[in-house]
């Protein structure tokens, strides 16, 4: 009985403390080139203090990154949740939930390389969204969306609100299909109109779902990449950059490995900052 | 012994169970961070491209002594290139029968994905026997790093010094040796163009032969058809197809104008940085100028078709073709995608060597890291690559041409004769877009700068302003990527061959 | 204050399961109504459909003399009670039972004047800040209770209320329920399948069987002249015996035969014989009125022989073998007879039920 309890131990927090003291070996690692000279090539290890973090910090492509890291999550988050719980809502009140879900989680399903360059093709100048609004009448609306400085990082982030939508709504539906059945009729009998039963009884009690998705759709909002480097490169000039890409290119174009720690750093501490109140908000309601 | 190991096991045991409600409390919150920070690393942490393949499973590296193994990185796996590729693989087998070659073709044009893999296989020590890469700054790239063993054997026993010219000698050689053997050549500066449109409109008629415009001219030429297009043809045709999707034609656009416009000293010193950069006044920054007002007014006035951003290179040439666009300034592997769609020469798409009296060239080399696995097989590997057969079978079937001038082939389309024939008489300078020259952390600092000059231009910012930004922001590029230092030691006669 | 009337109404759902089966029913203003019925016997989906949960698939539903068949459950002023008390977990005590009154709009100090008067009425008033995972099972209860009435609805539906309490919890809330609602008058719906219930609470019990009412009447009504052999053999514990008899006349006496035993009802002919519409019949007869007697003491006796003897303390349950028959009986205290002993069980005529066997209606009440 002791026996086996130990080995479990073992087998269990074994691997797991591995696993903690390799990524806290990586964050560590990562730490020390980015005060290194890591410049070129070759590998370099002269310690230069900070000195990489001024210099990202300072290029205009960190700037338009950032800003536009922030307007991604923002614009990414807020519709995503709030949507993925709405449709979920609406999607068990249909009560054709299997057919409803699949289409949903279709688009989650598909590589964003794959997705990226498909809305390349929706979003061409006479692509498929220009091409529908020209049929509906609503020509004047088309414009060159990738191509517009001023439209291409919305039309970017919308292909993730697409693509991470489903996932938002299996969350919700699943929170939703927690709440006992009969609080719902409770609220209508007391008189709730729809919309209320949603504020007072579904809302309230779809908190966990929050918990799941928010940190997570922030952190996909924070580390996007894909999207960007297969649709635009950060183009048109540098109005699609963020960071994860901003780092891509110093890390392996310019071979820059020291300022692409830097960046991956900064990003790490924006992640956290992002994760870390929420985890505490969340361990502190999961253990009362 | 028996005693202490019982009395530790007890020791534990109890100590477990004791402290078992802490532990629970250290396990949990191990592994919340451990979760948090994972998943924040495992994001952020520098990694090769999402869709990249894992770096594969190497074979052991410990000495198997029968081992007849190649194992090789290449990125060619379009239509027409994997042919190509292939075509050199079977001259290879026959000449060591039962090799076996563990390919790890990686798509991604001009290796964007495959590179970051190379570099980590190479930080970790486990390197492949060979692997594909342009010659050049890119090459002296990995030899500086120290990855690479020199070939100079390989060179003097197929006498390759006598057959591939002084540039190309160059950009394979560096401290002295050579690191690398150049399997084909691809011309970066040649003019291709809609022959319709030119006819219908008399193009060459009014401004002559485009091998021998300037960049005056080109301008004058934009202009006359984006006035008379309409007119003409009754529909508007974008006097230059760009492609600004993945950025790097743009800049490509910017090399072959600088070499028309500067001629091949100015073009090299631009790109090695081998010129007094904090200095407005000198005359590289002029050229620079010139070349970038040329382009901003090619933004401003529409000269480009506007979809651009949302175009790759293939596309842009298509739009060529269908005599959407006009002309087309860009490498030779444009010809290879007509001949793909079956693009009727002459009618469709014709090309012109921009200028002709310069080359400005590129080629894809195969070279022998530290540490291969299987070296034997790999010096063989690059006895095949330069030989006369592996070229011309190559060659052929690729779109390209030999490195080797002694190499004839017969050529089923009409471009390539011609540019064998300057490959020979022309002046020959590296192209820095496509690794022959520069550093690629200048050449992706290029691609933001000329990419964002073009479309704030396009939003309404005025061209002088713009290129003003434009050459700030070109000078502190060259300090900050480390151009100079990269290049010091060369000169820039070392690039050129004069002709 | 209002009645409740559904004029034949049917529930059916997906298009085939027949839930509610042209249901015609009055429940009187102030009337603690029940409606009693083993589980899957339309009941609770009966109450639904007053609730406005669920739509009839014909038939209209009367509040207070008013069609509310279209109207959602906001607009009806019913308030209802759940079996699970769907106490809303996120809120406190009081946020619970100030909900019905919060939606409607009413005034801060007004919601807060009657939440406190119904906490006072239901012994909650200490626990209004809790939330409901800290309250015990009958907590809950008198929060949910206190829910429905700080509204005043004009009908109360309750669905099983009491069936998560624990024995000894549920006959106090019985009571206590009971009581409240003479005191507050309020028209109520009550559904439940403990007849227990039904009987102490109810002033009029209706009792349903796949999908129909099969009577309705007081508790006394219920339990003494049962119009069908399903209320017959539904109430009363233990239940009444049922064995399936011929009628058969011999001579000038009338006899029900049974497998193995014939009982003379001589007496009960000229009521029986001009309903008889065939010799195929029920007799049913409740266990207390059964009578165990050494040897006959009237005609109306059959033999028998102990077979089981259950004592229950205050009362035995003896049953009795006639024929191939066991016949339940009641006997008050401890009995002197052992397993195997031959009696005889002694028929009380004006007690015994006779049901037609294929309708299962009486023949005689």
């Amino acid at each position: 009985m002791k026996l086996s309890k130990i080995r479990y131990f073992l087998i269990f927090m074994g691997p797991i403390l591995t696993i903690t003291i390799i990524f806290y070996f990586m964050i560590g690692w990562c730490i020390y080139i980015s005060m290194t000279d890591w410049r070129s090539a070759r590998v370099s290890m002269k310690f230069v203090g900070l000195r990489n973090y001024f210099d990202v910090v300072q290029s205009r492509e960190f700037y338009v990154s950032l800003i536009n890291n922030i307007q991604w999550i923002a614009l990414f988050m807020l519709p995503t949740t709030f949507l993925g719980l709405v449709i979920a809502y609406l999607i068990i009140l249909t009560g054709k939930e299997t057919i409803f879900r699949t289409i949903f989680l279709l688009p989650t399903a598909i590589s964003m390389v794959v997705a990226g360059t498909l809305w390349v093709w929706m979003y061409a100048t006479n692509g498929g969204i220009n091409t529908l609004l020209r049929m509906i009448g609503l020509g004047s609306l088309a414009r060159p969306w990738l191509s517009d400085p001023r439209t291409a990082l919305y039309a970017l982030i919308f292909v993730t609100v697409w693509q991470y939508l489903g996932f938002s709504i299996i969350v919700f539906e699943a929170a939703i299909k927690g709440i006992d059945r009969t609080l719902i009729e409770a609220a209508v009998v007391d008189g709730a109109s729809g919309f209320q039963v949603f504020r007072y009884v579904i809302l309230p009690q779809v908190r966990h779902g929050f918990l799941i998705a928010v940190p997570l759709l922030g952190l996909s909002a924070l580390k996007v990449f894909d999207v960007v480097f297969v649709a635009t490169r950060g183009g048109p000039g540098i109005s699609t950059y963020v960071l994860a890409y901003y780092m891509w290119v110093k890390a392996f174009w310019w071979r820059f490995m020291a300022d692409g720690a830097a960046i991956a750093v900064i990003l790490l501490l924006l992640s956290l900052v992002l994760v870390i109140p929420y985890a505490t908000y969340a361990l502190r309601r999961w253990f009362g | 012994m028996i005693v202490i190991s019982t009395t530790i096991a007890k020791y534990v045991l109890g100590g477990y169970f004791m402290v078992s409600k802490v532990v629970a409390y250290i396990a949990i919150a191990v592994i919340i961070t451990a979760i948090v920070v994972g998943v924040a690393v495992y994001y952020l942490v520098p990694r090769p491209a999402p869709p990249a393949a894992p770096p594969p499973a190497k074979p052991p590296a410990k000495p198997a002594p029968p081992a007849k193994e190649l194992i090789i990185y290449h990125w060619w796996t379009a239509g027409g290139e994997r042919e190509a590729i292939d075509a050199v693989f079977k001259i290879f087998k026959e000449k060591i029968p039962g090799v076996k070659i563990s390919e790890n073709p990686i798509a991604g044009g001009a290796g964007a994905v495959m590179k970051p893999v190379i570099w980590q296989l190479l930080a970790a020590g486990t390197p492949p026997d060979t692997f594909q890469v342009h010659a050049g700054g890119e090459l002296k790239e990995y030899v500086d790093a120290g990855y690479l063993e020199p070939v100079d054997d390989v060179w003097s026993e197929l006498g390759l010094e006598k057959v591939i010219p002084g540039t190309l000698q160059a950009m394979c050689k560096f401290g002295g040796h050579y690191y690398a053997v150049p399997i084909n050549v691809h011309r970066s500066n040649v003019l291709w163009y809609n022959p319709t449109v030119f006819k219908k409109l008399g193009i060459i008629e009014k401004f002559g032969d485009p091998r021998t415009w300037d960049l005056e001219t080109l301008l004058k030429v934009c202009k006359y058809i984006k006035e008379n297009a309409p007119k003409v043809l009754g529909k508007t045709v974008y006097p230059i197809a760009v492609a600004t999707r993945h950025k790097w034609p743009l800049t490509h656009l910017f090399e072959v104008l600088l070499a028309l416009h500067g001629g091949p000293e100015i073009y090299v010193k631009f790109w090695t940085g081998k010129f007094k950069y904090k200095d407005p006044k000198d005359p590289v920054w002029k050229a620079v100028r010139d070349v970038l007002r040329a382009i901003g007014i090619m933004a401003k006035e529409g000269y480009f078709n506007p979809d651009h951003p949302e175009l790759t290179w293939d596309q842009a040439a298509a739009k060529v073709m269908k005599g959407e666009c006009a002309m087309y300034i860009h490498g030779d592997w444009v010809a290879g995608y007509y001949m793909a769609v079956k693009a009727k020469y002459g009618e469709e798409w014709s090309a012109a060597p921009f200028p002709k009296k310069i080359f400005v060239c590129l080629s894809d080399c195969f070279n022998l890291p530290k540490k291969a696995p299987h070296r034997d097989i790999a010096i063989e590997w690059l006895r095949v690559v330069g030989s006369k057969e592996a070229q011309e079978k190559f060659n052929v079937i690729k779109g390209s041409i030999p490195a080797r001038v002694d190499v004839k082939p017969k050529y089923p389309d009409p471009y390539r004769p011609e540019t064998a024939e300057d490959w020979v008489k022309s002046t020959l300078v590296p192209s820095a877009v496509h690794g022959g020259l520069s550093k690629e952390a200048f050449v992706t600092a290029m691609h933001d700068i000329l990419t964002y000059m073009i479309s704030s231009i396009e939003m309404g910012t005025d061209v002088d302003k713009a290129v003003d930004y434009a050459v700030t922001q070109i000078a502190v590029a060259i300090e900050r990527t480390g151009l100079v230092d990269f290049w010091k030691g060369y000169t820039i006669d070392y690039f050129i061959t004069k002709r | 204050m209002a009645d409740v009337k559904l004029d034949h109404v049917t529930k059916i759902f997906g298009g085939r399961v027949v839930a509610v089966d042209n249901i015609t029913l009055h429940i009187r203003d102030g009337e603690f109504f029940v409606l009693l019925g083993p589980s899957g016997c339309g009941k609770t989906t009966t109450l639904r459909i007053i609730a406005g949960l669920e739509k009839p698939t014909a038939g209209r539903v009367y509040i207070g003399g008013v069609d509310v068949t279209d109207l959602p459950p906001k607009d009806r002023d019913v308030a209802m009670v759940f079996q699970s008390y769907a106490l809303y977990p996120h809120m406190t005590v009081y946020d619970n039972i100030a909900f019905p009154l919060k939606i409607r709009k009413m005034p801060k100090h007004e919601i807060d004047r009657r939440v406190r008067e119904v906490a006072r009425m239901l012994y909650i008033e200490d626990l209004l800040d809790r939330k409901p995972a800290q309250l015990s099972g009958g907590q809950q209860q008198r929060v949910a209770l206190a829910r429905a009435l700080v509204r005043q609805p004009k009908v109360f539906l309750f669905d099983e209320p009491l069936s998560n309490l624990d024995a000894k919890l549920r006959i106090e809330a019985r009571a206590f329920l009971k009581r409240l609602q003479k005191e507050l008058k309020i028209t109520t719906v009550y559904v439940t399948h403990d007849q227990a219930e039904a009987m102490t609470m109810a002033d009029r019990i209706a009792v349903m069987n796949a999908g129909k009412v099969i009577q309705v009447g007081t508790p006394d009504d219920i339990y003494w002249k049962p119009t069908h052999v399903f209320v017959a053999g539904f109430i009363g514990a233990p239940s009444m015996n049922l064995v399936d008899v011929s009628y058969v006349e011999k001579e000038d006496k009338v006899y029900l035969q049974g497998p193995g035993f014939e009982l003379d009802i001589t007496p009960l002919a000229s009521v029986v014989r001009p309903r008889l519409k065939h010799t195929e019949l029920i007799m049913g007869v409740r266990p207390e009125h059964l009578e165990i007697v050494d040897r006959p003491v009237d005609p109306h006796c059959v033999p028998g022989e102990v077979y089981v003897i259950e004592p229950l303390g205050a009362e035995t349950i003896v049953n009795v073998r006639v024929g191939d028959s066991i016949f339940k009986v009641r006997v008050l205290g401890a009995v002197k007879y052992n397993v195997g002993d031959k009696v005889y069980l002694h028929f009380d005529l004006n007690r015994v039920y006779i049901f037609d066997r294929k309708t299962g209606e009486a023949i005689i009440i």
